[in-house]
């Protein structure tokens, strides 16, 4: 029972000691002792280091959602673009109707059916470029056979230059 | 205040405050972790939008990809009137743009309601203008509308959609499933002020696009049909027509017109009869066009030769106490001795009529279903007619006199020209073709509309005799109007009275004209009805000239060379 309240008069002391420093403490920043500036800047700059790459993805993700939001604008841009596109597509149907067409004709150009109907043969093209090919062939055979003809009056010549020197 | 009662207080509140917090935290555990799915699901659904994406409706195109109904984007204006504060001023401000009264949008704004259509499918000027007035309650929604860009080009084939893109008539009701395609829907996460969150929850089930149909039909060749038949129907002062050009070794139907026509684009506008296809739609007794059928049975069967002389006709010819009348009855002593030929150039009844009787009603009725009547062609169009064709069972000899040139049987303009193709192919029936395939939107081919022999009818010889029966009634029978210059020409005319309440008469009549051109090897079969023409009624006359302006244009759109002496040929330079 003694040992106990003995503790327990230790233990009061204790705290008031305590309670004691931290009230000096208090005085001492309030009367204006100097910062740790140092240590404020290690932890400004540990909380910047550490924020960073927070405000890097944060960054990222608000540029990420802008394009997104421009990327939807495209895509409903396209889409006018594509309405607008049959649009005109119809229109272009609709002008070239062959009804309209006609009418056009007769009422502006003063375009009239023709009384008699000529037709027109056409050579064939198929048959002209045949010639033209034979033809082609054949002046191949004929250059052939002349530079084979000037090659032996060439040989001839030689032989008889050869035959003429001592 | 003692000591102890200040440490009682606070432990009972510590007490109560780990009380609260632990109900807190069991209720946050019921809610995070067990209800977890739910709430989840429930946060989504505020957040998520479903857009309903309509499937695209098929487009339909000509032989050349031409096309001839397709969709258009046009804005819808809707409102919601349980969000206005003043509807009259929303009324009166909507109907200076659109073509309504204040008083009617007035109306179309019960307060209760939260949507109502303005107009639907408004033209772009229209929409712009509501777009520019800002109301707020009052906003535009892109909906797709069904144009048809060649106005009433084949109108009476292709028919029309209605305002919800659904099939009402003709080929767009008979492939509306083809057409429709199945719609679909997108799931989207919004923001705030209702955008689409990027890279948010997006589900999306895409529409399958309806398919677009590819017909047998040539434009142009319509167009020269159409208005051909539009100058002869208003030359005759007549009340209808109608065109067909086939390909007879197909079976393809190039040209198909109809008048009365429509433009779909506004089909509300016009009487319903004006919708109708007269070529699968009519049906009529075809008269002396008809004789053709009979000829040929009786060449085909060899009761005679192309030359034997069938009857010595007097103008009439009396089977069973009735009298069969030839168009020359009472103006002379008829047409005389006739060879098979010459009762197709004469167009003579009593010969026809000879024709038939020594066929057998047997054996002509065989005949005529062998070459398609009294049966549906089988053609991709709705509401085709099979005709008027009895049992040869019941048949008396005058009936099948009559039938033996065109009277007491009803046809189809359809059949009819299937029917002549049969003589114009060396014998062989198709099935007539006005769909050539169905494609996907990435052109791949899902259904093929093939050629289909169905048969031969006749052979070759007869075939050919029956051509130069035909082409020596545009040389020198009742069809020399259908001459074509540089073309070698067949055809035969035909003349029927309609049938009214009392029998034949009251000067009603169907003019018609089918032939085949050229000669030797036709690629056209064309066939002209013209619908109680008024004055001249003989299809020599009204009909033969529609028919030849029709294969004139036809063949040489279709780059098909003179066959003939008499046509105009300079070599070129």
């Amino acid at each position: 029972m003694a040992l106990s309240s003995t503790m327990d008069r230790k233990n009061s002391y204790g705290q008031a000691k305590n309670r004691k420093n931290r009230n000096k403490a208090v005085e001492k920043r309030r009367e204006g002792a100097p910062l740790d500036t140092r240590a404020a800047f290690t932890y400004m700059t540990i909380l910047l280091l550490l924020s960073l790459p927070a405000f890097i993805y944060l960054y990222q993700n608000a540029c990420i959602t802008q394009k997104g939001y421009q990327v939807q604008k495209l895509e409903e841009r396209l889409i006018d673009l594509s309405l607008e596109r049959e649009r005109l597509q119809l229109k272009l149907d609709e002008l070239s109707a062959p009804e309209r067409i006609e009418n056009m004709a007769q009422s502006r150009l003063n375009m009239i059916y023709p009384e008699r109907v000529e037709f027109i043969t056409i050579k064939e093209p198929v048959a002209e470029t045949k010639l033209a090919s034979a033809g082609r062939l054949a002046g191949v055979w004929n250059g052939l056979v002349d530079g084979l003809k000037s090659l032996e009056g060439l040989r001839a010549r030689l032989t008889e230059v050869e035959a003429s020197q001592p | 205040m003692s000591r102890s009662l200040t440490r009682s207080r606070i432990r009972v509140i510590s007490g109560a405050m780990v009380i609260l917090l632990a109900s807190l935290l069991v209720r946050l555990v019921y809610i995070q972790i067990i209800q977890r799915d739910k709430y989840k699901n429930l946060a989504m659904q505020q957040r998520m939008r479903k857009v309903d994406l309509p499937a695209s409706r098929g487009g339909i195109y000509d032989r050349k990809g031409k096309s001839l109904a397709v969709n258009i984007a046009m804005d819808s204006v809707y409102a919601s009137p349980n969000q206005m504060s003043d509807r009259s001023q929303v009324a009166s401000k909507l109907a200076a743009v659109l073509d309504k009264s204040p008083d009617e949008i007035l109306q179309l704004l019960d307060p209760k309601r939260g949507f109502v259509w303005i107009q639907r499918k408004a033209s772009f000027d229209r929409a712009a203008a509501v777009k520019a007035l800002n109301l707020g309650t009052v906003n535009l929604i892109k909906e797709y509308k069904r144009a048809y860009p060649g106005q009433e080009l084949a109108s009476n084939i292709i028919g029309f959609a209605g305002l919800d893109m659904q099939g009402l008539y003709g080929l767009e009701v008979h492939f509306d499933k083809y057409l429709r395609g199945v719609p679909g829907y997108m799931k989207v996460e919004e923001d705030a002020i209702g955008r689409n969150i990027p890279y948010g929850v997006r589900k999306i089930v895409p529409p399958a696009d309806g398919q677009d149909i590819y017909l047998t039909i040539d434009s142009e060749l319509q167009h020269i049909a159409e208005r051909e038949l539009k100058k002869a129907v208003k030359n005759a002062r007549a009340a209808g027509g109608c065109a067909i050009a086939m390909d007879p070794w197909s079976g393809d139907v190039l040209a198909m017109a109809s008048c009365p026509t429509y433009n779909p684009n506004n089909y509300g506008s016009y009487d319903c009869m004006a919708w109708s296809n007269r070529a699968v739609q009519q049906v009529y007794e075809p008269g002396s066009i008809f004789k053709l059928i009979t000829a040929a049975a009786a060449l085909e069967e060899k009761v005679y030769s192309p030359g034997d002389t069938v009857i010595n006709c007097s103008g009439t010819l009396g089977i069973d106490r009735r009298t069969v009348h030839c168009v020359r009855h009472g103006n002379s002593s008829g047409h005389g001795s006739e060879s098979v030929s010459d009762v197709i150039v004469n167009s003579c009844n009593v010969g026809a009529a000879t024709l038939g009787l020594k066929l057998g009603s047997h054996s002509l009725y065989r005949y005529i279903r062998e070459f398609g009547f009294g049966q549906v062609t089988g053609i991709s169009l709705p509401g085709e007619e099979r005709g008027l064709l009895q049992s040869s069972a019941s048949w008396q000899r005058i009936k099948t006199a009559n039938i033996a040139f065109g009277q007491g049987i009803g046809v189809t303009p359809i059949q009819m020209t299937r029917a002549v193709c049969v003589l114009a192919n060396g014998g062989k029936l198709y099935r007539p073709r006005i769909v050539r395939n169905i494609r996907t939107r990435d052109g791949v081919i899902s259904k093929e509309y093939k050629v289909e022999d169905l048969g031969r009818v006749i052979s070759p010889e007869t075939a050919a005799a029956m051509r130069r029966m035909m082409q020596r009634v545009v040389l020198e029978g009742t069809g020399k109007a259908a001459a074509i210059e540089g073309y070698s020409t067949g055809g035969k005319t035909g003349t029927a009275q309609k049938v009214g309440a009392y029998g034949y008469g009251g000067g009603r009549y169907i003019a018609s004209f089918v032939g085949l051109a050229p000669v030797d090897h036709p690629r056209l079969v064309v066939l002209v009805s013209i619908d109680e023409p008024k004055g001249a009624y003989y299809g020599g006359v009204i009909a033969a000239p529609a028919f030849k302006e029709i294969v004139r244009s036809s063949l040489i759109k279709l780059g098909v060379p003179p066959d003939k002496g008499d046509a105009v040929i300079r070599e070129d330079a």
